[in-house]
């Protein structure tokens, strides 16, 4: 029996754990374009610090999904209408199913490796959460450390009540 | 970003194991992630993140974020506003007076003077799917208002039609779209523009006017009728099996009394959402600030009627005397009423089915309609709550609100006999919000929050005191937008359209609302489209005379529009990129 060869290269996480990934899904990986080849002939993994294990397997699950589904055209319209119908609800449970941390560092990693379509997805996520929310909602939502002051926060409010319903 | 900017970092869940101390982790977020995140919010949500913190606030002020924004709404405006004639449809013979939607945007109905109804697929080009001549088959005079359920299987056309009686009576038929159009009840309707309306699916308001003779009042009662799923039998290839035309067999929920002879019309029901808006809740107050507890309960009137017998011990103040902007919002309600303890039970009872209806909907069913408290020339809105209490009431409630022993001579419109009837008691109206003007129509926003209404202010000096004092009003409509959590004028007017009609006649110029547009008739031969968040007019459309009756957004598009008027004609404006879409340009 022949071992179908499929051409893989090789990720070491923060973790220092050593994940092979198929060639075309690595091809997803924007930044890694350009050293692709370099990477198919090196034995040695490339390590990148800022993606933990975890993460890592979430983007090749993402990218294994999406493969072979064309990711919708990403136009100038489409990036204006955003609205959260465009999540289709398998990547809305997905990305949110562990957690902000995680999905936060999904976008971290999505942004690092250049993954323009789970970047978008998952951002778009996030928007959703902030919509529709009050100031004090969305701190909550995020556990954002309000770090005004009582004068700064004020004058805040002042600049930017002209915008509510 | 280069890969080693954010090597130096701790892994990011590291930071989120210690959630306290630390600042989140959105708050310590590269500046490119964030624009990211921002780039798919619009203004309103971008301003809110804005106030959260000094990070977000200072990358939601990016630029870029609003050049955006700008670019975008440039080309909203241009591209995707509908401005462009598409189509003129010459099928009705008369004047063509009103036209509605179905909710999901795949058909329109118009109504005219021919006394037809057309039932129209949108598409390209817009073709006619069914049409009825209620001349023919009832002998109504003109076919005057249509609107489909939510659902789209019923629609509900109002009509008028001269009787050996009575100059105007008002008729309702309710048409079957799955059963081939067929009309499945007719009901008589008085005063005609009540036009009648869904309260939900399947059941729908009329009303039943009653002149005494003796007293001098009107009585209008709001009625509602069932049309129970299935009730249809489609028999074979029978001709048109019209129903039997009904009267008087709703089931009665509100009695108006009129001393002044005064009517009412345009009966909207609106689901108004309850929660998740700041300011007053003033359908369910309780609901919205549990710590007023002390306040004197507000119960709707109804429920006074239903648990007590002495309805004089409560003293109702009318909002009529207020400004609408000077409303007290602590005193959200206007009606204030001192309740006995009897009646606070029930009410609290009456509280907890209203709240549970507010969890599991979010909303409160309210009627809203056009009425006249000192003057036969209608100025004000009236609102009623519409609790479930009131629809559990037997179908015949004469028991409850008829005054013992007392009666009074009233007109049976359809015969012309004079007969003695009980004398009813009359509900009062939540709510009454002044105009000082004549409606010409009314809206509601998508989401029912908002009422829309072109509204004639009076001119010159209004007598207040003669009731019979038919003022002077304005050439100029004025759009006005009244918030429906609060019941106050927002003070946005959309201005421009014209009413020449004097207030004796009935004239009615209908305006639509879309996410983005505001659209209305005017009696200047032309239809009017402002921007909803501008205010500004954006174009006009060009009829060859008489009225614009009525103009109407698709529900599933607004970039198509449709105007009806007194030319006949209907016509289908779309927007620039609709027609490219066509290979129209």
């Amino acid at each position: 029996m022949y071992k179908k060869i499929v051409p893989q290269i090789k990720l070491e996480t923060y973790e220092k754990e050593v994940f092979e990934i198929d060639l075309d899904i690595a091809k997803k990986f924007g930044k890694l374009v350009p050293v692709l080849q370099e990477l198919l002939n090196d034995d040695k993994p490339l390590t990148i610090k800022t993606i933990n294990s975890g993460t890592l397997k979430k983007i090749i699950t993402w990218c294994t999904y999406h493969k072979g589904r064309s990711p919708p055209p990403e136009d100038d319209d489409n990036r204006m209408k955003h609205s959260t119908e465009e999540v289709s609800s398998w990547d809305d449970k997905f990305l949110q199913e562990d957690g902000q941390a995680a999905l936060f560092d999904l976008i971290s990693a999505a942004h690092t490796l250049d993954i323009d379509g789970l970047l978008d997805v998952a951002c778009k996520v996030v928007a959703t959460m902030i919509k529709g929310k009050a100031p004090e909602e969305i701190r909550k939502v995020f556990n954002i450390k309000n770090d005004f002051t009582q004068q700064e926060e004020d004058q805040v409010r002042k600049e930017n009540d002209w915008c509510e319903d | 970003m280069p890969l080693h900017c954010v090597e130096d970092r701790r892994s990011p869940t590291e930071i989120e194991e210690d959630e306290d101390s630390c600042p989140s982790i959105w708050q310590q977020c590269p500046d490119s992630i964030l624009l990211h995140i921002f780039s798919f919010l619009e203004a309103k949500h971008l301003t809110a993140s804005s106030q959260t913190c000094k990070d977000w606030n200072r990358v939601t002020n990016d630029e870029s974020l609003w050049k955006y924004l700008w670019r975008s709404e440039y080309k909203r405006l241009d591209f995707h506003t509908p401005i462009h004639l598409s189509e003129t449809l010459t099928d009705h013979d008369d004047e063509v007076l009103h036209v509605s939607f179905s909710h999901d945007g795949k058909l329109f109905c118009t109504t005219s003077k021919d006394a037809t109804i057309k039932v129209w697929n949108v598409g390209d080009p817009t073709t006619i799917k069914h049409t009825k001549n209620f001349r023919d088959l009832l002998s109504w005079d003109f076919t005057q208002f249509s609107c489909f359920n939510q659902i789209d299987t019923l629609l509900l056309v109002s009509s008028v039609k001269t009787t050996d009686f009575m100059d105007r009576r008002g008729y309702v038929a309710i048409i079957s779209l799955p059963h081939d159009f067929r009309i499945i009840r007719v009901v008589s309707m008085d005063p005609s523009q009540l036009f009648g309306s869904w309260l939900d699916n399947s059941t729908f308001l009329g009303g039943c006017l009653e002149i005494s003779l003796d007293r001098f009042t009107t009585t209008v009662q709001i009625e509602s009728f069932d049309v129970p799923d299935g009730s249809v039998e489609i028999k074979g290839e029978e001709k048109e099996n019209l129903p039997e035309v009904e009267e008087g067999t709703g089931r009665n929920l509100f009695t108006f009394c009129s001393e002044t002879a005064s009517l009412i019309k345009f009966l909207t029901v609106a689901h108004i959402p309850v929660n998740g808006d700041k300011g007053p809740q003033l359908y369910c107050d309780k609901c919205a600030s549990q710590e007023k507890d002390s306040n004197p309960r507000k119960i709707p009137k109804r429920d006074q009627t239903l648990f007590t017998s002495d309805i004089e011990t409560h003293s109702v103040k009318s909002l009529s005397v207020l400004d609408g902007n000077e409303l007290d919002k602590n005193e959200s309600a206007s009606c204030s009423y001192s309740s006995t303890s009897a009646i606070k039970e029930n009410n609290s009872l009456y509280h907890i089915s209203l709240c549970n209806q507010c969890q599991n909907g979010n909303v409160n069913r309210n009627l809203i309609f056009v009425t006249g408290e000192f003057a036969v020339a209608l100025h004000q809105l009236g609102f009623k709550n519409v609790s479930p209490a009131v629809l559990d009431l037997p179908m015949s409630p004469s028991d409850e609100s008829v005054q013992e022993g007392e009666s009074h001579m009233v007109v049976n419109f359809s015969n012309n006999d004079i007969t003695l009837r009980p004398i009813r008691i009359s509900d009062k109206p939540d709510n009454l919000l002044d105009l000082f003007g004549h409606v010409t129509g009314l809206t509601l926003s998508n989401d029912h929050r908002y009422l829309f209404l072109n509204c004639r202010p009076w001119i010159g000096k209004v007598d207040r005191t003669d009731p019979w004092a038919t003022p002077d009003l304005s050439p100029s409509i004025e759009i006005r937008v009244i918030d429906l959590c609060t019941l106050q004028d927002t003070g946005r007017r959309y201005q421009g359209h014209k009413g020449f009609s004097p207030s004796t006649m009935c004239c009615f110029v209908f305006l639509d609302v879309s996410p983005d547009y505001v659209g209305s008739g005017s009696e200047d031969a032309k239809g009017y489209l402002w921007d909803k968040h501008y205010c500004v007019n954006l174009a006009t459309f060009e009829h060859s005379f008489g009225v614009v009756n009525a103009v109407g957004f698709n529900p599933a598009n607004q970039e198509y529009l449709v105007t009806v008027s007194d030319d006949c004609t209907i016509k289908i404006w779309r927007s620039k990129a609709l027609m490219k879409d066509f290979g129209r340009v």
